[in-house]
């Protein structure tokens, strides 16, 4: 039997017409892409993605992520702040090339606000209860992609977010699976949780742009909602609460509320009850915890909440969390990704001077972490990054400022007198801290 | 089980009662302008609207060219003479200098915003104009919205061409009679943001875009002024000089009253206004919001300053 007549038989039984269609489909890659438009720009989204588009598949691959500020097309140049295929390394898998023209591309075009935060007043209180950013704000950019995490956390939080807005779309009986749309980010100092649920936020709304016209970021300011009024302070976070209502209500808008420190308004009851605090703190978390199972019946609203003392939070609150994801200080290979972000900053403004190439840990890795001339600097930031591990990711974002501030005489200072600064840097902050500990 | 259906019944009340609440309740008053309104005519009435808003919303301490006369006057060096307009004598004190610079930031912004009024303008036909009152452009505390209707009219020969200051008037007799602004109660200092309704292609720099915004902010207390050109009677079905205008019991009635008013107008001003609504028409924000400065702020005593 020959070869054709093999393929005719095939396509009797299987009564497809093209061999190629017998073979499994393998599911297109999504890929997701935020473009920034430029805040002058009125033109419409459409025909921005029309362009990103072309563009796009004529870019063909992208190895990894990719960020592109600078375009031929006219059209761009006007239009288009910066384009940025990201989050293609969240899933662990590392850096991989994607095939542009192949993948699914969800195209995301938004426009900053670079508005300042307003203030929300209650009536009668003279501090602001409240932070209020629109969103994506321009205070925001960036911030995503500086956190660095070594578990897939910020995967998890995406995928959280959008399977909380899939069972409201879907209209799942929330009395049947009841989710309280309250994430509770709880670590040590200085780790990130604050900055993650901006950025978080900053992202969903990115994200939803399609859905939700505008994103809105309320942070709450725990200590404006007591009132040297005994039995008042209940009643304020009731006030509180209905400024966030009037906010849900429109349902063009996703609100992210965000409760920092969230221990001072959930002390947990049980403690209060033999000690010498009022009974009005108690008040205060009943009415915290029966506001949010009011507001969780919106589809547009996420509770974003941090905590350092999780043993001090009401048993209650952590039960409605539905994510309750520690966040610890950052591993040898975060540190390294950390303080490489650094470097690079430092050397496009100049400061380390002559720019020079810098490897990350997949390339060392590759070269099986072989001392040569190519591989001396970045395995000497290697050894610093081991020795940094147990600093918070606030320390470390700091440290390469206070080395300079230290260590550094010359301005510009070459790359290798600027790492053995680092290294020194980390020293004195390991020792300082044990002086600490001593006294 | 018997008590469960007047359970029921009881929840379904307070859930009626709260949804109700919070309607948005949307005051209309009506300015009639028989004649041709042209463009800059419109720009000053937006400027006159602004200025008389920010003193009648307690934003600034006295009307915004007095305050521009008095704050130019100290500024060269005669602030040793005293003023006793309206007897406003409470400006006599002293301002702290830190005061003395935040009315001279916002004079410079409101000038800037005036200005650039008059710019929109001439570039674009502008259906409608926003001045929300409140921290941000999506949670105002109060939205004041001016409505141009029948734009069109403005390419009509046959009709007399109107001055700024009888417009001005008009509009004023209205904001002072009828409006029912004056039932509010005051607000705190806060922000006066600008927003304006203008065509995509229409060029404007000064004037951020905002694309997201779609209609008027649905938080807050919408007070809406229309302003209606050309044939008064064509649109409203009533005819009347220009500066006629409606008495207060027709303002709860006013929306019915312009949809009856919609179907018989010309074929020209609906297609105008459709235009008007259409995704070519954005918003636009004024990149700076007038922060109020009250120096004379009497603090009312609160409940502390008692027990204290």
């Amino acid at each position: 039997m020959n070869c054709h007549v093999v393929l005719h038989k095939l396509k009797d039984m299987y009564r497809v017409t093209d061999l190629e269609d017998a073979l499994p489909v393998t599911p297109a890659k999504s890929v997701h892409v935020e473009v920034c438009q430029n805040p002058c720009s009125t033109v419409h989204r459409e025909s921005i993605k029309d362009h990103v588009t072309k563009l796009l598949h004529r870019q063909r691959v992208s190895y990894g992520d990719m960020n592109l500020t600078e375009f031929d097309d006219p059209y761009l140049k006007e239009h288009v702040k910066w384009i940025a295929i990201c989050d293609t390394e969240l899933d662990g898998s590392g850096k991989q090339a994607i095939d542009l023209c192949q993948s699914e591309l969800h195209l995301h075009v938004f426009q900053l606000s670079n508005e300042e935060p307003g203030m929300e007043e209650l009536e009668g209180e003279e501090m602001a209860a409240a932070s209020h950013w629109l969103l994506p704000a321009a205070d925001f950019e960036g911030i995503w992609d500086s956190l660095v995490f070594d578990t897939h956390i910020k995967s998890h939080l995406l995928h959280y977010a959008t399977t909380t807005l899939l069972f409201s779309d879907c209209k799942v009986d929330p009395n049947i699976i009841s989710w309280n749309r309250v994430v509770l980010l709880h670590g040590p100092p200085g780790t990130g949780k604050t900055s993650l649920c901006k950025a978080l936020a900053q992202k969903l709304c990115i994200r939803l742009s399609d859905r939700y016209t505008y994103g809105q970021l309320i942070e709450i300011n725990s200590h404006s909602l007591f009132s040297k009024w005994f039995s008042e302070s209940g009643k304020l976070v009731m006030k509180m609460f209905q400024k966030i209502q009037e906010l849900i209500d429109d349902t063009d808008a996703l609100v992210c509320v965000l409760i920092d420190e969230v221990e001072s308004l959930t002390a947990a009851r049980k403690s209060s009850l033999n000690g010498t605090e009022p009974s009005d703190a108690i008040r205060v978390v009943n009415a915290l915890l029966t506001q949010i199972d009011q507001i969780k019946r919106h589809p547009n609203v996420l509770i974003l909440t941090t905590s350092n003392v999780t043993e001090a939070i009401d048993l209650a609150f952590v039960d409605r969390a539905d994510i309750k994801q520690y966040i610890g200080p950052p591993s040898a290979s975060a540190c390294f990704k950390i303080y490489h972000s650094c470097i690079n900053e430092l050397m496009r403004a100049r400061i380390i001077s002559p720019a020079q190439q810098l490897l990350d840990l997949r390339a060392l890795e590759v070269m099986r972490f072989i001392e040569n001339d190519a591989t001396k600097l970045s395995l000497k930031l290697k050894e610093i990054a081991c020795k940094s591990e147990g600093l918070s990711g606030r320390t470390l974002r700091k440290l390469p400022f206070l080395a300079h501030a230290l260590y550094v005489k010359a301005n510009p200072v070459s790359l290798e007198d600027y790492l053995n600064a680092l290294s020194d840097a980390v020293d004195k902050q390991f020792k300082e801290r044990q002086q600490l500990k001593d006294t | 089980m018997s008590r469960v259906p007047y359970l029921a019944g009881k929840y379904k009340i307070r859930m009626a009662a709260t949804t109700r609440k919070k309607e948005q309740r949307i005051c209309t008053c009506k300015v009639l302008l028989n004649g041709r309104v042209a463009p800059h005519v419109q720009a000053n009435i937006v400027k006159e609207m602004l200025k008389h808003l920010m003193l009648q919303r307690n934003q600034i301490p006295m009307a915004y060219e007095q305050m521009k006369y008095e704050y130019e006057r100290r500024q060269c060096g005669s602030a040793a003479a005293t003023s006793r307009e309206n007897g406003k004598h409470k400006n006599q004190q002293e301002l702290s200098s830190s005061v003395y610079k935040r009315l001279g930031q916002l004079i410079t912004t409101v000038e800037e915003q005036l200005a650039n009024i008059d710019a929109v303008f001439n570039l674009s036909f502008v259906p409608r104009v926003l001045i929300l009152l409140g921290a941000t452009a999506v949670s105002p505390k109060e939205v004041h919205e001016i409505v141009f209707s029948n734009q069109a009219s403005v390419h009509d020969g046959s009709l007399v061409d109107l001055r700024t200051k009888h417009c001005v008037r008009a509009l004023m007799r209205t904001l002072i009679a009828d409006s029912s602004i004056w039932e509010a109660k005051q607000l705190p200092l806060t922000n006066t943001l600008l927003l304006v309704r203008a065509h995509r292609d229409s060029g404007l720099t000064w004037f951020q875009p905002k694309m997201s915004l779609k209609g008027a902010p649905s938080r807050g207390q919408l007070y809406r002024c229309e302003i209606h050109c050309g044939h008064v009677e064509n649109s409203l079905g009533c005819a009347g000089d220009c500066s006629k205008l409606l008495n207060g019991n027709d303002e709860h009635r006013s929306d019915c009253v312009h949809g009856q008013g919609n179907n018989k107008t010309d074929n020209g001003q609906a297609t105008m206004e459709s235009v008007a609504e259409s995704d070519d028409y954005i918003w636009y924000q004024a990149p700076v919001p007038i922060k109020g400065v009250q120096p004379f702020a009497a603090k009312a005593p609160s409940a502390s300053d008692i027990w204290a």
